[in-house]
């Protein structure tokens, strides 16, 4: 953490390395990690998947220009996790299904 | 299958709970295995639509929690400074470059994009017109074409759907075609699954063989040729003979069933379709044939391959009574859906592609006509002669123009050695050998016996030495391996390529000569080898290193040649780089002199005829000199034509230097010494020849006691003798130019030499006669006989400040060098 950072460039600074989610204007969804933002909201991610409704592939390291975002999500760490056994039953039978 | 593994190690982290525990570090890793499953989970087909997706995703636990920051990201953005970056420590500029920017079109391959939506989709069972078909045909001969002269294949040949679909080109696909009504017509079927099916399956193996030659890693990858498949099949597993066949096949049906098709459809001009689609047929086999052949292992069958190399052309360029390739072009229509140039965007790439134009088809003409003759020649170069006619080719086709395709050098370079076979036949052993005996001619002895040393001998004091000769001679063969075969590599590499990796051997072939000294020495004591006596006191012959010297000044003076070619020099960096050239051939004229000396002077006869001195005598008895003599003479009277040229040049400048028609300019991080040092930096570590000091060019290139007009009348001279230096050389026979390979490249070289020598003879005889340089040089003499300026010291400043401070109104002109008849030479005029 920097000194001269506000409380929110601070905030900001946590979620690197998290993995966030962004939605472009042209209805595809970028899943990667967090590595570089900058004013005009220019976002890198690292390890990136693309999606388009049911496509999906690897794209690798991307930077999504701000004037095309249109949603950005991140990998929320407060909220606790459920009963992940239980998660963990679920997908099973879901992928045996 | 992903399924599977997934949930089976999500079945492990479900142990972990129980047992371990450790819940922060369970939370990470779940978290990851979670959103794995999610994704294998979103290739699923029944999926809702994006925005249902991710709103499912909140209430599904199973996936990790995102929170919604965009309006966030709003407010925070608002606080950044200008410039400023927030981003993991780790994260540098050169990540940030190397990423895919998304919604740009030529890097983002998932965007879509206008011509996406209007893109017609090929309809495979078409029926296609004889047309269409040619269309089809000369778009993926340009295609292909365009991917040898060094371009992806992804955005060449992959763009052609037929490609991809040929095998599914069989008469089954067309039993349903009646749901297309629109397409279907009485047009046979066989101009597809014949015609252009034999085409497109010959092209592919073609392609095969080409990249068989490729991939041995000759040429630079993505520089001279791009071999990157991406894990695509290009029909390697169909054998070659079956794409022969099915060329003939479709010939065949052409001469029979198509053409008369033709003739009841298109009366007009049935004659001249059939032809162009038999035309490109036959020649797709002879060049698959062509290169079917040459695949073969030691080049043993070039013969066969030049006969189909020799049809293959004749075909494009037609004969007398037919009409070739290139008068058919304008024939083909073009097919929708054929080709799609955006094919990369469904490839895996590690980088977005280089935007491309496709050659035109004059150029993809072209483009075969100079592979198919440059692949000839290659054929006719297992004829081995010599190792020196060898060495000549190579080096004129190295400068070949236009530049020999990557597929010829890598063929060249497989054809000069592949599994340590020299053209598939010698060993590399005796080219060293050859080369050699060629120029240094040295005595019998030095390669009579096998190298082997392993031979047990009888022990007598003769043997004994005869037994240590061979050792020698084979430490110096072994050590000369790598510098010599690096020489016919680097020769083969593209021209920038050649300069650069010139540079780098420079240093193994000056280590070469040190021990080739030591050997020679040891040599001569060995074969107790009487010194020739000369004004410089006794010379000892040298035979092996003279060669190596011999090798290695050549190097030096094509390294600073090809600077002029490749375009690396400033205009006022000329006169140095010439004077330097013109140093290191005289150095090279004066050491033939001296290998000349020691091939005509035979050893003297030896007064005390014992018995021991017969055999010392046949010991030292050297093979008939004539053909290294006239090898040696025709050597210099090159470079004398060589140096002669570059005395001109460089003289010529000097004396304009003087008018103050050539300046240097003024450079703020840079100076002449600087760019001095620079220039023959590659030469400062090697032992000989001496290195040049900037002093020492700076006295030599001044010409005191000269004047503008006495340079220049004196590289007129120059000129006049490179001329009649020339005029020997081109009345050579082959037998003594040794150019037997390269002949045409020769004369033309020595035809460029010499109207170099003309038009700088009347460049010149303009100059002295125009006023501009007449006054300023008249003008600088006066200034001189005013002030005659008793210290050199001082001589020194008032040139330099002619040079720069002289009143630039007075000259109007300002020099102009074209290189427009040798790459290497300049014609040097005054222009207004």
């Amino acid at each position: 953490m920097k000194k001269e950072d506000t409380p929110n460039i601070a905030k900001l600074r946590s979620y690197l390395n998290l993995k966030a989610r962004i939605s472009v204007s042209d209805d595809r969804v970028f899943n990667g990690t967090f590595v570089c933002i900058d004013k005009y909201k220019n976002i890198i991610l690292a390890n990136t998947e693309e999606f388009r409704g049911v496509e999906k592939r690897y794209v690798g390291l991307v930077m999504v220009p701000g004037k095309h975002l249109i949603k950005a999500e991140i990998e929320n760490l407060e909220v606790p996790k459920k009963n992940i056994s239980e998660a963990d039953n679920v997908t099973t039978f879901a992928s045996v299904m | 299958m992903s399924l599977l593994s997934n949930s089976s190690s999500a079945g492990n982290i479900g142990k972990l709970v129980e047992t371990v525990g450790n819940i922060e570090k369970l939370v990470e890793t779940v978290t990851e295995s979670i959103s794995n499953l999610n994704l294998s989970a979103s290739s699923q087909p029944p999926q809702p639509s994006l925005s249902q997706q991710s709103e499912q995703n909140y209430d599904n636990f199973s996936l990790p929690q995102y929170k919604d920051i965009t309006i966030f990201l709003d407010e925070v953005t608002r606080e950044f400074q200008i410039g400023q970056l927030v981003h993991l420590e780790s994260f540098g500029l050169y990540d940030a470059m190397s990423s895919i920017e998304i919604m740009d079109p030529k890097m983002d391959s998932g965007m879509i994009l206008d011509s996406d939506l209007t893109k017609k989709p090929l309809i495979l069972n078409a029926r296609l017109t004889p047309r269409q078909v040619l269309g089809v045909i000369d778009r993926l001969f340009i295609c292909e074409m365009t991917w040898h002269s060094g371009h992806s294949l992804s955005q060449t040949l992959y763009t052609c759907m037929y490609l991809h679909h040929v095998l599914e080109l069989k008469t089954e696909l067309f039993s349903n075609e009646r749901e297309h009504e629109e397409t279907s017509s009485d047009v046979p079927i066989e101009f597809v699954i014949l015609v252009l099916k034999a085409y497109i399956l010959g092209t592919a193996k073609c392609c095969n063989f080409v990249l068989e030659e490729m991939v041995k890693g000759n040429v630079y990858e993505e520089e001279d040729f791009a071999t990157n498949k991406f894990a695509l099949n290009l029909y390697e597993d169909f054998p070659e003979s079956s794409a022969v066949n099915l060329l003939d096949d479709a010939e065949n049906w052409l001469d029979q069933k198509g053409s008369s098709w033709l003739l009841e459809n298109e009366p007009e001009n049935w004659e001249i379709l059939t032809h162009a689609l038999k035309s490109r047929l036959r020649l797709r086999k002879s060049f698959l044939l062509a290169l079917i052949h040459l695949a073969k292992p030691r080049c043993q069958q070039y013969t066969e391959s030049q006969k189909h190399l020799l049809t293959t052309l004749q075909i494009l360029t037609g004969t007398n009574d037919e009409p070739g390739i290139k008068d058919t072009i304008e024939l083909g229509v073009d097919v929708d859906g054929a080709f799609d140039p955006l094919i990369n965007r469904k490839l895996v790439s590690q980088t977005p592609p280089r935007p491309i134009r496709l050659l035109t088809m004059q150029q993809s003409l072209e483009e075969i006509d100079n592979l198919l003759k440059n692949t000839l020649l290659i054929c006719g170069v297992i004829e081995y002669k010599s190792a020196d006619i060898l060495m000549n080719f190579f080096y004129y086709n190295a400068a070949r123009q236009p530049p020999a395709c990557a597929y010829s050098r890598s063929l060249l370079q497989s054809t000069f050695c592949t599994e340590n076979r020299i053209l598939g036949k010698f060993s590399i052993f005796q080219l060293i050998k050859d080369s050699v005996t060629e120029i240094s001619n040295p005595p019998y002895i030095y390669f009579a016996s096998k190298p082997d040393t392993d031979k047990p001998t009888n022990g007598t004091i003769v043997d004994e030495t005869r037994a240590k000769i061979p050792q020698l001679v084979n430490k110096f063969l072994e050590s000369s391996i790598k510098p010599l075969t690096d020489i016919f590599r680097i020769l083969c590499h593209n021209r920038s390529r050649q300069r650069r990796n010139m540079c780098k051997v420079l240093t193994d072939w000056d280590l070469l000569q040190e021990e080739a000294e030591h050997i020679d020495a040891e040599l001569h004591s060995l074969i107790k080898e009487e010194p020739i006596m000369t004004e410089d006191g006794p010379s000892h012959s040298y035979y092996l290193s003279s060669w190596v010297y011999h090798r290695k000044l050549i190097l030096l003076q094509e390294i600073l040649f090809l600077g002029f070619e490749l375009g690396l020099y400033g205009n006022h960096e000329f006169i140095m780089i010439y004077w330097y050239v013109d140093y290191l051939l005289g150095v090279h004229y004066q050491h033939l002199e001296r290998m000349l000396l020691h091939i005509t002077t035979k050893p003297s006869a030896t007064t005390k005829e014992s018995r021991k001195a017969k055999k010392q005598k046949a010991l030292r008895a050297t093979p008939p000199a004539t053909p290294s003599i006239t090898l040696i003479i025709n050597r210099k009277n090159m470079i004398t034509a060589r140096q002669e040229i570059c005395r001109g040049i460089y003289r010529t400048i000097a004396g304009l230097q003087k008018t103050g028609h050539m300046t240097v300019p003024r450079l703020e991080y840079d100076n002449e010494g600087i760019r001095f040092w620079q220039r023959f930096r590659m030469y400062r570590n090697l032992g000989s020849p001496t290195l040049l000091k900037y002093r020492e060019f700076k006295e030599n290139t001044k010409f005191e006691n000269l004047t503008a007009l006495d340079l220049l009348s004196a590289s007129k001279k120059n000129y006049e003798t490179a001329k009649t230096a020339i005029d020997h050389l081109m009345k050579m026979n082959l037998s003594e130019s040794r150019m037997d390979l390269c002949e045409a490249d020769f004369k033309n070289d020595l035809k460029a030499m010499f109207r170099v020598c003309i038009a700088n003879i009347v460049g010149l005889q303009k100059m002295l006669q125009d006023p501009e340089v007449l006054t300023s040089s008249t003008r600088k003499e006066k200034k001189s006989q005013s002030s005659p300026s008793p210290s050199s010291l001082s001589n020194t400043s008032s040139t330099t400040d002619i040079a720069t401070s002289e009143p630039k109104s007075s000259r109007t002109k300002y020099v102009d060098f074209e290189f427009k008849y040798h790459p290497w030479y300049p014609v040097i005029s005054l222009l207004p």
